[in-house]
């Protein structure tokens, strides 16, 4: 569990660390559509261009570029499936490789490079966001994100109320589930090795007596949250408050140049 | 001043058994009124109907004279704070600020104001140190003090306790009830105990002893823990200083204090150096 | 002897920031066929100790002999189930680990995983369900729709019908209401007294150590600091201050009575103290 890069927060003390959540989040989405605006003539300047601009922010982040490599690993798997799917698919252009009647041609490369590189792109880009900032704070900045489209009925609070809760939770549920792979184990089931049936009635005697618990901490939750006087749909304050800073709207204009920049480059023979 | 009268409170979860079957109670502002009864007497539920968690299928609940209905539910939990048994089940916050925080929330308090009245009823329970700990890091017993201090952050008239020390170790237990006793005697706060602790009731004000959805019997705790042949047949505890008392009686020695140790044994002394 | 601990210590997590160590030069033994109740604080090291009983925890440093298996430091455990099903681990809030279809099933499910043949395994489950006081007209049913009180005893139900010799018991009466405590007691009593069960109980009720205990270790911070007979136990006046423990009522009783000046023996049952007690004041 501690070895997974993706997704992970790590409490450093950056300058990206302490931008505003809300920017970030929305940062993060502009960035993402500069990956999918890369086109033109000079395509691939236009992807070194945002790769540089990542990297430098990935350092402003005080992350090494060896934590964001790591957190591609989970896509070698896809990104080499991928290629060779192209290979097969793509017989345009030139020739690259020949291996008897086996041939690779440029457009397969050219196809799958483009593919690969978003796939880079957008992980360096989430990591950096989900790196820098506290599940907590990304619930919060969710929130006041999507309250505007409370007009139209997404019920931005009870979202955010929920996935806190389900955070706070799960240092909770994991002890429970230790608790019972231990009782389990003592009963005699092999959570490692055995036949494939034993294995599955393994899991069942986990998972069942894990929803049964999970199923009554939220009963006594719920429970609880009412005798204090919370019901959904009802108005209420927020202890957490967030606070634009110039710094944050600073970052934010940067992303939404890189869009324009990205745009620009590659279409309009900018070099 | 009558702070809670229930009257003829009936409820039941199947419609078969009444779980609550006919309770008829009144607490007045101040008391300390311990609940006992074996599990499944209908304690907890009495307590969550207090609340209007549920709703009876007859009969009345009036707090400070007001009657509870569906429509005033939300005030009356103002004045009538619940802590219940589960340390983990209660605490919504991420860590002790937050939580505490959540029922301010719930009460439209202004966010400025809130670090400050955090402080003070962190505070209060002795966890101000704790403020930005998250509840895995803390103990049973900080857990409960942590719910104390977020239902008294709303100023309530009435602390109920729902089997709030079972699931603790002895060390928990006794903060908590000695965090009770301050408030009872400190703030004059109205508590209303269900427990298991019979020497936790030995020192409240009043006793409502339950059995199968009824009131079996209720007053003094020096009256109703004195009916041990009672309290014997329901499957309850006896005090062990009645149970002391009482063979001493039967020895023909009787002694003046059934409720005090020390008395006790002083008076046996006395008794048997005049020889 | 039941279990041998010999230079044993546990650190969870070892070789990272996290690591935290729950056991230090732990040397002690359980004796066979004896009730021994553990007790310390929360923390001490309690539940890390018992769960090296069945072989869930291995220790990190020494060796730990429990029957005639050996768990050594550093090598990989063998007969790990064979040792569970002689060693019956109950934990805390045992009505956790349900999950079958039926009392029944769910109690067999234990037997089932450790071999036994399906004559052995009715004979087991019957005999389990009886001894823990759960009704025959019950057994079909789901083992989730019960009282708590139910709940607890099919767990356990579910830990006996594997006819363990050692018995490990984690809080077993957290809880449960005075009368339900009393009943479960009862019930180790006669797993102990009558079937000659080895019984371990990790617990905080001092009343049911010297009620129930004939040996006790103590636990505080990762070492042991008392290992003895129930009556040396609460004698040591330094220890129980030293961890604040809170002495049975009939001990307190005892210490107030020398303290005014009678000389009365040490006794555990009340009504034979007020016998000799009434003895002396009526003289």
């Amino acid at each position: 569990m501690k070895n997974i890069a993706l997704g992970r927060y790590l409490p450093l003390d950056s300058f990206v660390h302490k931008l505003d959540p809300r920017m970030k989040i929305m940062s993060m989405l502009f960035l993402m559509v500069a990956v999918f605006l890369v086109g033109g003539d000079y395509p691939f300047v236009a992807y070194g261009v945002l790769f540089a601009f990542l990297i430098i922010c990935t350092l402003a982040a005080k992350l090494t570029i060896k934590y964001v490599i790591k957190s591609m690993k989970p896509m070698i798997f896809m990104m080499v499936f991928l290629t060779i799917i192209n290979i097969f698919a793509y017989k345009t252009g030139t020739v690259i490789i020949s291996i008897g009647s086996f041939k690779i041609y440029s457009d397969a490369i050219i196809n799958t490079l483009f593919i690969v590189f978003r796939l880079m792109l957008m992980i360096m880009i989430t990591t950096l966001l989900t790196a820098t900032t506290a599940p907590l704070d990304l619930t919060l900045g969710i929130e006041d994100l999507l309250s505007p489209f409370k007009k139209i009925g997404v019920p931005s609070h009870e979202i955010a109320m929920m996935i806190s809760i389900a955070l706070r939770f799960i240092p909770t549920l994991i002890e429970d589930t230790q608790r019972i792979m231990n009782a389990q184990a003592s009963r005699g089931v092999d959570f490692e090795e055995g036949k494939l049936k034993e294995k599955i009635l393994g899991i069942v005697s986990l998972i069942i007596p894990l929803f049964v618990s999970a199923y009554h901490r939220a009963e006594d939750l719920a429970d609880a949250m009412e005798a204090r006087g919370y019901s959904p749909g009802k108005k209420r304050t927020r202890y957490k408050q967030l606070k634009v800073m110039p710094k944050d709207v600073i970052a934010l204009g940067v992303s939404i140049s890189m869009c324009f920049i990205v745009f620009y480059i590659g279409r309009y023979n900018a070099f | 001043m009558k702070q809670i009268e229930i009257k003829d409170l009936v409820f039941s979860y199947d419609d078969k058994v009444n779980a609550v079957d006919g309770v008829s109670l009144t607490v007045n502002k101040g008391d300390y009124v311990s609940i006992i009864g074996h599990n499944g007497s209908g304690k907890s539920t009495l307590a969550k109907l207090l609340i209007g968690l549920m709703d009876a299928k007859s009969g009345d609940i009036l707090v400070n004279g007001i009657k509870l209905t569906y429509k005033n539910v939300y005030d009356i939990r103002e004045k009538l704070a619940i802590v219940f048994q589960n340390p983990d089940n209660q605490f919504i916050g991420s860590t002790v600020r937050d939580d505490i925080a959540f029922g301010l929330e719930n009460k439209n308090f202004n966010p400025k104001d809130m670090d400050e009245i955090i402080e003070t009823y962190a505070k209060s329970v002795r966890m101000e140190d704790y403020l930005d700990h998250e509840p895995s890091k803390l103990s049973g017993g900080q857990k409960q003090r942590v719910a104390i201090a977020g239902v008294l952050s709303m100023q309530p008239d009435v602390l109920i306790l729902d089997e709030a020390t079972s699931m603790l170790d002895p060390k928990g237990r006794k903060e908590v009830n000695e965090l009770v006793h301050e408030l009872h005697e400190n703030k004059n706060m109205t508590i209303l105990s269900i427990t298991h602790d019979i020497e936790e009731v030995v020192k409240s004000d009043y006793v409502v002893v339950m059995n199968q959805g009824k009131i079996f019997m209720e007053g003094k705790p020096e009256d109703v823990l004195m009916r041990v042949k009672d309290l014997t047949h329901i499957g309850l505890d006896i005090p062990f200083n009645v149970k002391f008392y009482l063979e001493m009686k039967r020895r023909g020695i009787r002694l003046s204090t059934p409720f005090s140790m020390e008395g006790m044994v002083d008076e046996l002394w006395q008794l048997s150096s005049k020889k | 002897m039941a279990v041998k601990f010999e230079k044993v210590g546990f650190e969870y997590s070892p070789n990272t920031p996290f690591a935290f160590e729950a056991l230090r030069n732990i040397n002690t033994q359980i004796p066979k066929g004896k009730f021994t109740a553990i007790v310390g604080a929360t923390g001490s090291g309690k539940s890390t100790l018992v769960q090296h009983l069945n072989g869930l925890l291995q220790p990190t440093t020494g060796k730990v002999t429990v029957l005639d298996h050996e768990l050594i430091a550093g090598e990989k455990p063998k007969g790990l189930k064979a040792l569970r099903q002689r060693v019956g681990l109950v934990f805390q809030f045992p009505e956790m680990q349900l999950f079958d279809d039926t009392i029944y099933k769910d109690v067999s499910f234990g037997p089932r995983n450790f071999g036994m043949n399906d004559n052995q395994i009715k004979v087991n489950v019957e005999n389990a369900l009886n001894l823990v006081g759960i009704d025959s007209e019950l057994w079909e049913r789901s083992p989730l729709n019960l009282s708590g009180g139910q709940k607890r005893r099919v767990a356990i139900a579910g830990v006996l019908a594997t006819e363990p010799d050692v018995i490990v018991l984690d809080e077993p009466t957290a809880g449960l209401d005075p009368q339900g405590a009393k009943d479960m007691m009862k019930l180790f009593e006669v797993l102990n007294k009558k079937l000659n069960k080895t019984i371990v109980m990790v617990t905080h009720d001092m009343e049911h150590v010297l009620n129930y205990a004939e040996h006790v270790i103590v636990l505080d911070h990762a070492e042991i600091v008392f290992e003895g007979n129930v009556k040396a136990f609460f004698a040591n006046r330094t220890l129980l201050d030293q961890l604040d423990i809170v002495k049975p009522m009939i001990l307190q009783l005892h210490d107030q009575l020398s303290d005014v000046g009678f000389e009365i023996p040490i006794e555990t049952d009340l009504e034979n103290l007020i016998q000799i007690l009434a003895k002396e004041v009526k003289r």
